[in-house]
């Protein structure tokens, strides 16, 4: 027994020879399946013998490759025999992203009937990469989703294709908690009509790097249930937003916005374009945030003028090397929001030491600090350590943790 | 105020629960490493665990295993609760890594066994509901079969091939799709 445990469960046949695994249950033996490199591995496994035939058919789960076309998907999914699946999931293996496929709108959209029929649970959809420079034509690859009731969160990856949405005149997705969407072409005015009227129970939305196209100048996001917005896309005009239950909005090039979210608590303001007040508007909002993460030598540092006592503070310091650069740094900063917890990520070259003391003494009330410090920053670790016990600027804060970022 | 301690001892000695093996060996354990099972939840959730919970489909040899792997899983869920995890950045996160990684080396450890063991631990933990346990023994399982060809994999695991030459041709051509 000694060397069987030496050798693992994967040593051959000197066991008692004994066929444990074809005994297993259905559900253990589909828990096993589904934890081999996707549902191709699994499907294998079916001329092993007889028991195994049809056990992959029924797994709750299918992951599917597009590396070698669409008609192996398609091949799956006919074969599958189910009647629900909680999992559907098509991608390019990550191995073989480079790998140039192209699939014809058509199939997807006839595997998101397919969703639309079985999918009770998550869809996700990943589209291989073309060809950036074919991206104008693959806009008009429409990829149509229906109206899939039963499916609790979307996430779709695009390469420059167009989303439509199929939708009967009453239907809405009654299930759909979680919606993401990214690099896809939409209609502005299909958008809005399902974000506002066909997911009554939607609570996260990540827009990311789409394109809206027609429609009205004004993109407006209207939902009673939407609690986490992350919106990492550019608009042509004013992005609208009207959430009474929002509680994070996460934003990345969103420059000209309206948002009214009385329960607004975490706001990630992480951009290179300039933050105009007049142009971004929190109405309806208080004056204090759970968390606040903005970069500082951007404009994101107004921020904290619209919301001025926060319980967490995050700053990514990135500061150009130069006087003028580093004296612009010392103006915006002059004032910080009131915090209890500072987290501060450097990521610069020079200076860090009066860097941090500059910041340190703008934050008199601070219960807890966390310095997070660039990979490759000049000075490591310890000297931060050293340094923070040293200076004693804040003897009442508890210095939680310095530590390096591979980010 | 006495009799308040002693209600404590009373609460502590009162979430012991005894778990009885198929060959009637009992084992004494804590409410919190039991609940682990859900199965054993709902048995104490419905009041049905008084003179110990029988197990006919677990041996002793299997169950002191499982609770071995409940014991040290228990205090991690509850190292888990009091952690101070409120705060969303990262860096909050990498205080518990240590304790994580500490966790993976028991887990490492914990399946060396033999084969038959390790198929009597998956159907403990299917029967007791211990979705962890679980996972951990069908992932042992699964990555050695990951990579093999079906042939390697019956060889490996003792499979007789009970399939005709021309009903595994028939298969082979319906999954051909997954041979590419």
């Amino acid at each position: 027994m000694g060397t069987d445990s030496e050798c693992g469960i994967a040593g051959g046949s000197q066991g008692s020879g004994r066929d444990y695994i074809s005994g297993l249950p259905d559900s253990i033996l589909q828990s096993i399946l589904l934890r081999l490199e996707g549902t191709e591995e699994a499907a294998r496994t079916s001329v092993v013998a007889r028991r195994w035939r049809s056990v992959w058919a029924e797994l709750p789960e299918l992951s599917l490759s597009m590396a070698h076309g669409h008609s192996p998907v398609d091949a799956a999914l006919a074969a599958y025999s189910a009647p629900t699946i909680r999992r559907l999931e098509i991608k390019m293996p990550q191995s073989l992203w480079s790998r140039r496929v192209a699939i014809p709108a058509d199939c997807v959209s006839l595997w998101l009937d397919f969703a639309l029929l079985h999918l009770a649970g998550e869809l996700r959809l990943k589209m291989p990469f073309v060809n950036m420079y074919t991206k104008t034509t693959r806009e008009k690859e429409e990829i149509v989703l229906p109206l899939c009731e039963r499916v609790t969160a979307i996430f779709l990856t695009f390469h420059g294709e167009t989303l439509r949405f199929r939708l009967p005149p009453a239907g809405v997705f009654s299930a759909l908690a979680t919606l993401s969407i990214s690099n896809v072409y939409v209609d502005g005015q299909e958008l809005e009509d399902i974000l506002c009227s066909r997911c009554p129970c939607l609570k996260q939305l990540v827009l990311d790097a789409i394109t809206v196209r027609g429609g009205a100048h004004v993109f407006s996001i209207r939902s009673d249930s939407l609690e986490r917005l992350e919106v990492t896309s550019q608009f042509h005009g004013c992005l609208q937003i009207v959430t009474p239950e929002l509680q994070t909005f996460y934003a990345v090039f969103v420059s000209d916005f309206h948002i009214a979210a009385p329960k607004l608590s975490e706001v990630d303001w992480k951009t290179n374009i300039v933050y105009r007040p007049s142009h971004c508007h929190f109405a309806e909002s208080g004056r204090h945030l759970q968390r606040l993460a903005i970069t500082v030598n951007y404009g994101g540092w107004q921020l904290m003028q619209r919301f001025d006592t926060v319980k967490e503070l995050v700053l990514d310091v990135q500061i150009a090397q130069g006087v003028q650069q580093y004296n612009s740094f010392l103006e915006n900063t002059k004032k910080l929001a009131t915090c209890e917890v500072l987290v501060v990520r450097l990521d610069i070259e020079h200076a860090c030491k009066p860097t941090l003391l500059h910041l340190l003494r703008k934050c008199a009330g601070l219960r807890k600090l966390v310095v997070q410090v660039q990979f490759g920053s000049c000075m490591g670790v310890q000297p931060y350590e050293r340094f923070l016990e040293d200076t004693n600027v804040l003897p009442k804060c508890k210095v939680l943790k310095v530590f390096l970022s591979l980010q | 105020m006495a009799s308040a301690g002693s209600g404590d001892e009373k609460a502590a000695a009162a979430a012991m629960i005894t778990l009885i093996s198929s060959d009637n060996e009992k084992f004494e354990v804590t409410e919190a490493t039991a609940t682990l099972s859900q199965t054993i939840r709902h048995m104490i959730e419905d009041g049905c665990t008084d003179g110990g919970v029988p197990l006919p489909n677990v041996t002793s040899k299997i169950l002191a295993r499982v609770i071995e792997y409940c014991k040290k899983h228990a205090t991690a869920a509850a190292g888990e609760e009091g952690s101070s995890s409120s705060f969303s950045d990262a860096a909050f996160l990498e205080v518990d890594r240590a304790f994580l990684e500490e966790l993976e080396e028991f887990d490492d450890a914990f399946l060396e066994v033999d084969r038959a063991t390790l198929f009597d631990l998956i159907l403990a933990a299917n029967y007791l509901d211990i979705k962890g346990l679980l996972n951990l023994t069908c992932q042992k399982v699964a990555d050695s079969v990951k990579g093999k060809t079906p042939e390697q994999i019956r060889e490996m695991y003792n499979i007789v091939n009970d399939l005709t030459p021309e009903e595994e041709a028939e298969i082979r051509r319906e999954t051909q799709w997954a041979f590419e």
